[in-house]
């Protein structure tokens, strides 16, 4: 209860913050002119908006804007984010009019590459830009994109006191060499740390006569359990699985190795560098992983099968541990407000700390909007995407339209019944994509509490939250880069080590590696394809990062 | 002495101008194939280059650095250098032991058949997965070979073992890949045999009838030499193609489970180039398994015209 309470505290804190312009971060920074004028109310804003007067251009201006659809969280209700009312009023208001380009879905990275190597770019490129191959710098230097210090020092005012004058932010968005390079989707949120979170069909676990597990241990008990029971769903076949994974996405298998307090990939521990597989308790991890196997908790297709297939397990009772994010409202719209809940993340001790190195961090994390370099326009550009960040756009692409999908109460955006409790069933995320990206990400400043209002629907939501706060997020790296040079040395071992590791991991899980016998061959290898280089290269990387 | 030239210059032009009125629409009908070829197979060799080179797409093929043969050596240094090239041979050589048989013998039986209904309707039948996408033929073994799919409840059924996730199993794979080849092929395949074989004068048959010859002889003396020719050109074509493993169908059955056995050079192109956008490297890769078939295909031809004097040319 008390808890409760100090969550609704930080909670109206952050609130009252947020409708002050979200300005909870570059206070202290901004000059007396830029602060005033950033505190307009949103009202306000129609002919001008933070200093910017609108619209933007006088004669109309189309730009063509990459990027991929959302397939959980847009592409069900809509085809192209010119839909989304938010949009269409930021046309209005801003005489900008975006044409999308939706790559297909699926072919998301293939057709990004083959954009980038064909040369034949949009105006606007939204991308993991973190991930771009041999880092954000080269694809300057490439000429892929164009540096925006400049741009955004006389043409972004909104951005530049929000994001570039937060050391904190600003050092996670930058180059090592201090360029900025994009505008990214700012996540900036104390209210809901984790957005994932291990699932336990809670009906079932009640059937069991069991609690909510804590350590390793109970999950022994809770899957045996499971498993002994059998027909779980009551349907009459044996169709169960105690527990089912996905290879990518909610790959909740690899996660768990976070309980031995190592990881599938790269952490860091005391500021070094580390390669979970290459630790001694990555052994014991698998072992145990090998041994729910063994006993038939864990689903054998979890390596093969993909996310449609995993989704309709969830859905039709066929799995009772799973990983999803906390945006499970759309299950418990279907299946009833107690058919599941978030669990903590597991731990060997009781009473340990959970390390949880999955979700993204505060500030930004390589996804965001760049101006490439055939924008005809890259002064509109800048404007229009500092546009996102200032008051008007931050409410729209947050909240949508006023009057629709939010009112305000007391000053605070809330949302209407349209969204949280849609008359046609649709999730949050799906209602409100009609309106705004909120549920989504473009470049903005995510605000809390539309995360909240999505994370936070149902009650068995909201505990979740609760109970996965309190993790230790020190293990995971930020997003740092290597430099071009040693990008190309770093992606050919990582490469060749991800395809070793991924499928070693499979054989030890299902037995056909030996975990005593294998796993110092297993070593021996990724030392062989060079990992103890990647570290290296790594490490240099972190502490470039540390020194932004 | 130019007036000479001229004169024969001038006949030779008029010649070709005679012969060119004469067969144009002859040349008409060649050009889409021959602009097809020179636009989709030679004009690309252009690009081969950036085997050689550090391609960046800003640069341009013909400004990136040259770095010679660094991509080779990576590749054959590589870890799975060895791997992918055995698991490419391997399917390739089970793919032709087995799917390359296949539609001659299925031509064979079809000819035997003098019911022409049943005849035709084995035909269409067969050659009807060959018009079904890749991706749906290999959803469609996905969904057959899953724990709950017919392939196991019927095995299940049958032996009472439990159901195999046989796309999880390394062993099983080359055999799946090859036999969903044979059943999307056969009948596709078996077309250029019927044809061959409709050839044959019919006269032969009845002269060895005629001599007593049982319908095994007659097969094995009249109707094998009489499509010889088909299949040996066949079989050249085929190894041709021996490094040809379709990557898509490996890239949508395989699972990391199954890496070991299935991970192929066309897969590890397609992961290098188009996913790691390592676009030299990939290019390397590629140009070794075409010199690889290439070699193959002349040798394999060489071989055959000494053995059974026929060939490609």
């Amino acid at each position: 209860m008390k808890k409760c309470v100090a969550f609704m505290l930080a909670f109206a804190l952050c609130f009252s913050m947020a409708s002050c312009n979200s300005s909870e971060t570059p206070d202290d920074s901004t000059n007396a002119s830029n602060a005033a004028s950033s505190n307009a109310p949103a009202a306000a804003g129609k002919a001008e908006d933070g200093g910017v007067a609108l619209p933007l251009t006088d004669t109309p201006v189309t730009f063509t804007y990459y990027m991929p659809i959302d397939r959980t969280k847009a592409a069900p209700v809509l085809t192209n984010y010119s839909e989304i009312e938010g949009y269409q009023e930021l046309e209005r208001l801003t005489g900008v009019k975006i044409e999308w380009v939706h790559p297909s879905m699926g072919q998301e990275s293939e057709q990004f590459n083959i954009m980038i190597a064909s040369q034949d770019f949009p105006d606007i490129i939204y991308y993991d830009w973190a991930s771009f191959q041999g880092g954000p710098k080269k694809a300057i230097d490439d000429e892929v994109i164009v540096r925006l210090n400049d741009l955004i020092e006389e043409n972004a005012p909104n951005f530049k006191s929000k994001a570039v004058e937060n050391s904190e932010i600003a050092k996670s968005m930058m180059t090592d060499e201090g360029d900025f390079f994009y505008f990214p989707y700012i996540h900036w949120n104390q209210l809901v740390v984790a957005g994932w979170s291990y699932l336990v069909r809670l009906d079932w676990l009640k059937d069991a006569g069991l609690e909510l597990p804590e350590t390793i241990a109970d999950w022994d008990i809770m899957l045996k359990a499971f498993k002994d029971k059998g027909d779980l769903n009551g349907n009459g076949i044996n169709d169960e699985y105690p527990l089912t994974s996905l290879m990518k996405d909610r790959d909740m298998l690899r996660w768990l190795a976070n309980a031995w307090e190592t990881d599938y990939d790269f952490y860091q521990k005391d500021q070094k560098v580390q390669f979970g597989p290459m630790d001694e308790s990555f052994g014991e991890y698998l072992k145990h992983m090998n041994e729910w196997y063994e006993a038939g908790y864990i689903d054998p297709e979890f390596s093969s099968q993909d996310l449609t297939t995993y989704e309709a397990k969830i859905a039709n009772g066929q799995a009772a541990v799973f990983l999803s994010g906390l945006d499970f409202g759309r299950y418990l719209l279907q299946m009833g407000e107690d058919a599941m809940t978030g669990m903590k993340y597991p731990v060997l001790n009781k009473g340990d700390k959970p390390i949880y190195n999955n979700g993204s961090l505060q500030g930004a994390q390589g996804q965001g909007a760049a101006i490439s370099t055939a924008c005809k326009d890259p002064v509109l550009a800048a404007k229009w995407l500092d546009f996102h960040y200032g008051q008007t756009g931050h409410m729209l692409l947050n909240f949508g339209i006023e009057g629709k999908s939010y009112t305000m109460v007391d000053g605070q955006p809330t949302f209407t019944d349209e969204i949280v409790k849609n008359p046609e069933g649709l999730s949050v995320e799906l209602a409100l994509v009609k309106y705004s990206m909120g549920g989504i990400a473009e470049a903005f400043f995510h605000d809390p509490l539309v995360r909240y209002a999505r994370f936070g629907t149902f009650q068995q939501q909201r505990d979740t939250i609760d109970r996965t706060q309190d993790i230790d997020l020190s293990y995971k790296l930020p997003r740092i880069t290597q430099t071009s040079e040693e990008s190309n040395e770093y992606a050919n071992i990582v490469s060749e080590v991800n395809t070793y590791l991924v499928e070693s991991w499979a054989q030890f899980i299902n037995g056909k590696k030996n975990v005593d016998a294998d796993f110092d061959d297993f070593r021996n290898t990724l030392r062989q394809l060079g990992i103890e280089r990647a570290i290296e290269l790594r490490q240099l990387a972190l502490e470039r990062y540390n020194q932004r | 002495m130019s007036g000479v030239e001229e004169v024969a210059d001038g006949k030779k032009a008029g010649r070709f101008k005679k012969h060119m009125i004469r067969y144009i629409y002859l040349y008409l009908m060649i050009a889409p194939v021959i602009v097809y070829y020179l636009i989709f197979m030679y004009a690309p060799m252009f690009g081969l280059q950036i085997a050689f080179k550090d391609y960046r797409p800003s640069l341009g093929m013909l400004q990136s650095p040259f770095v010679g043969i660094k991509h080779f050596t990576a590749f054959f240094g590589s870890y799975y250098f060895e791997r992918i090239l055995k698991n490419t041979l391997l399917i390739s050589f089970y793919d032709i032991l087995f799917g390359f048989p296949a539609p001659i013998i299925l031509a064979l039986i079809l000819n035997e058949q003098r019911n022409a209904l049943f005849k035709r309707s084995v035909q269409t039948v067969t050659y009807l997965p060959h018009f079904v996408s890749t991706v749906i033929i290999c959803g469609m073994m996905v969904d057959f070979l899953s724990l709950n799919g017919w392939v196991n409840a019927i095995l299940s059924s049958l032996t009472g073992r439990a159901p195999t996730a046989f796309l999880q199993v390394p062993e099983w794979f080359r055999g799946i890949f090859v036999g969903s080849n044979i059943w999307q092929e056969v009948g596709w395949g078996s077309i250029i045999y019927l044809s061959a074989l409709s050839a044959i004068n019919e006269e032969y048959y009845e002269a060895a009838r005629i001599d007593g010859a049982s319908r095994w002889q007659q097969l094995r003396h009249i109707t094998l030499p009489g499509i010889l020719s088909t299949i040996v050109i066949m079989l050249i074509m085929r190894v041709g193609r021996v490094m040809n493993v379709s990557s898509e169908k490996v890239l949508l059955l395989y699972t990391p489970n199954t890496y070991e056995t299935a991970d192929v050079i066309s897969t590890f192109v397609y992961r290098k180039g188009i996913l790691e956008s390592n676009y030299g490297y990939a290019t390397a890769v590629g140009l070794f398994n075409s010199a690889v078939n290439f070699v193959l295909l002349i040798s394999v031809n060489q071989l055959s015209r000494k053995v059974t004097d026929n060939s490609l040319w």
